[in-house]
């Protein structure tokens, strides 16, 4: 559905988006992830044709579109803090995709009354965006570019501007809003959490590349390099087999009580539903995450710990 | 108590410098003009007023300066938008220069500004000699000492009024609102319109009334490069109480002038409350 070949993006001397390969498919999940100034929301821009990339070609459903204006390209975009137009109500702002296409009046109405419908908003048609809650404001951002039955959906950190608990229940609607229409949702975050949670494949990308696209769990279990290790949840890195690369191994995979390596506890943390004790050792600091009633170690003992050895993951960089 | 103490001076001071002012020239309209000092008794005629409505003089002294005032008001408008979008729109690093050149013209006195344009206007000024020069014309243009005159000097004088509303309200402007028009299908003269101008529509009315405004009192410019054809009501009232010394009747044109005002601020207060 979309393909990407080798885009740059350059703000003057700075290189936002450095050489981008990718692929994304109609009907997926696609999440680019990443710390601010990665250049995934650049690389979003790009695709929405807000930006026009240095070098590269962006491809939509076949059609080369890298010099096509924005207004003229078969997607829609979800903006960060949502870019509602604050003088025209809630039905206008729907509406406002489908004045250019060739629709009467009656269908027009129809079509937002249809949006109103999927993102549970009846009866908000008449009223301003100042007069909604955040995430009423949302999900208006969400059927306004839905309306023009756009073949890709591009959402800026669509859920940044909401509180935890909202958060969470509005990402579930969100894959469930995805799996009705079948079209492909491009999500930009930088939280992991939400990427893990929604996303079929996620892309995380550093100073300006992609770092590795992979599924939650193989990015989680098999990260390629330090860095989407260190990223995508808490890792334990210790110096590799002849000093060279590192041996990673996640916090939940380590044994506490037991194991080959001596460490003195230094702090536990209790978070719930796990608890995350803070070990240094000869290996360096090492983070142990237990879940269940494990006694709880005092701060200063000295215990024993390690790893299995199918827990271990050998980055090479 | 507190709210009180910060609020007390803007209250004295629209007292002293508006309303008391105000209330006087509204009691003197109502005197009778005598041969003295002060030159009127206090009184309650009607006279000035009665004056003011059959004398084709006095009105078709306001209409003009409404119609003078209101064409020059559109014209920095349509003169004065472009650049206003234009100093948004331009680099940050130049943005403030442009601003400095809008406000430029301030640093010499508006006196001189307006003798500046006689000299360029006049049939021997500079512009007609240059048409002259280039073999452009035969006779000097008449450029000068008509209505012409009058709107060029009101739209030279009190552009920058309309440019600076106009650059503060757009600069605020979210630019992801333009982007968001372009993504939903909307070319960019499209976006302007359907995003942009409304938007900007608290700048385009704070901008009409500071050209209005001081525009239909305007007496410099009419005087200056006005012609005897149109006189405007600032002339008029000018020539009331200096040459005629009928200081009621003065005062009777100011109220008029002044509840003629009222209209466009009336509305411009509508607009508000109907935009937030």
């Amino acid at each position: 559905m979309i393909r990407l070949e080798g885009i740059t993006k350059r703000y003057g001397t700075v290189s936002a988006v450095a050489g981008v390969d990718l692929e994304i498919a109609a009907g997926e999940i696609f999440c680019l992830l990443g710390p601010s100034g990665c250049g995934k929301t650049s690389l979003l821009r790009c695709i929405g044709g807000f930006e026009q990339p240095n070098g590269g070609r962006i491809w939509l459903d076949g059609v080369d579109v890298t010099a096509t204006p924005a207004w003229e390209r078969p997607v829609n975009t979800v903006f960060q803090n949502y870019a509602l137009f604050p003088h025209l109500t809630v039905a206008a702002n729907i509406g406002f995709g489908l004045e250019t296409l060739p629709m009467d009046k009656r269908a027009r109405a129809k079509r937002v009354e249809e949006m109103l419908e999927l993102v549970r908003l009846n009866g908000f048609s008449a009223r301003k965006p100042a007069e909604l809650s955040g995430g009423q404001r949302q999900r208006v951002a969400i059927a306004r570019a839905l309306a023009r039955h756009p073949k890709v959906l591009l959402l800026d950190e669509p859920l940044s501007a909401l509180d935890a608990k909202l958060r969470e229940e509005t990402r579930l609607e969100l894959v469930e809003l995805q799996a009705r229409l079948g079209i492909a949702f491009v999500f930009v975050t930088h939280d992991q959490d939400e990427a893990m949670a929604i996303s079929d494949r996620i892309g995380v990308m550093e100073a300006g590349r992609i770092a590795q696209i992979a599924t939650p769990i193989e990015l989680y279990e098999r990260p390629a390099t330090r860095f989407v290790a260190e990223f995508v949840g808490r890792i334990n890195l210790f110096a590799g087999p002849g000093g060279r690369g590192f041996t990673a191994v996640r916090p939940e995979r380590m044994t506490l009580g037991h194991g080959p390596h001596l460490g003195r506890v230094r702090e536990c943390a209790y978070l719930g539903e796990r608890r995350l004790v803070f070990l240094d050792s000869a290996l360096g600091r090492v983070i142990v995450s237990q879940v269940g009633q494990a006694p709880v170690p005092d701060n200063g003992i000295e215990v024993a710990f390690g790893w299995p050895p199918e827990a271990e993951r050998y980055l090479p960089q | 108590m507190n709210r009180a103490i910060f609020i007390a001076p803007v209250f004295a001071w629209l007292l002293a410098a508006i309303a008391m002012p105000f209330a006087l020239i509204l009691a003197i309209s109502f005197g009778e003009a005598t041969q003295g000092a002060p030159p009127f008794d206090w009184g309650f005629s009607l006279a000035s007023y009665r004056l003011l409505l059959s004398d084709d003089l006095y009105l078709g002294a306001l209409a003009n300066a409404a119609r003078i005032a209101g064409t020059s008001t559109l014209i920095c408008l349509l003169v004065g938008y472009p650049m206003a979008l234009a100093i948004v729109r331009a680099r940050p690093q130049h943005r403030a220069l442009l601003l400095f050149l809008v406000m430029l013209p301030f640093w010499t006195s508006f006196l001189i500004r307006v003798y500046a344009w006689m000299g360029l206007l006049r049939p021997t000024g500079l512009v007609n000699a240059a048409l002259a020069e280039f073999g452009l014309v035969d006779a000097p243009l008449q450029l000068i000492a008509n209505e012409f005159a009058v709107h060029l000097g009101i739209v030279y004088a009190y552009l920058p009024f309309m440019v600076l509303p106009l650059y503060a309200t757009l600069e605020k402007l979210d630019a992801r609102l333009l982007e968001a028009a372009y993504d939903l299908g909307a070319e960019p003269r499209r976006a302007f319109w359907r995003v942009t101008f409304p938007l900007s529509l608290p700048g385009v009315a704070a901008g009409a009334l500071l050209v209005f405004i001081p525009a239909s009192g305007e007496f410099v410019i009419p005087d200056l490069l006005g012609g005897p054809d149109s006189p405007m009501i600032g002339r008029v009232l000018w020539f009331e109480f200096f040459q005629n010394r009928d200081w009621p009747m003065a005062c009777a044109l100011a109220t008029a002038l002044a509840a003629l005002l009222a209209v466009p601020l009336l509305l411009f207060d509508r607009l508000r409350s109907a935009t937030t």
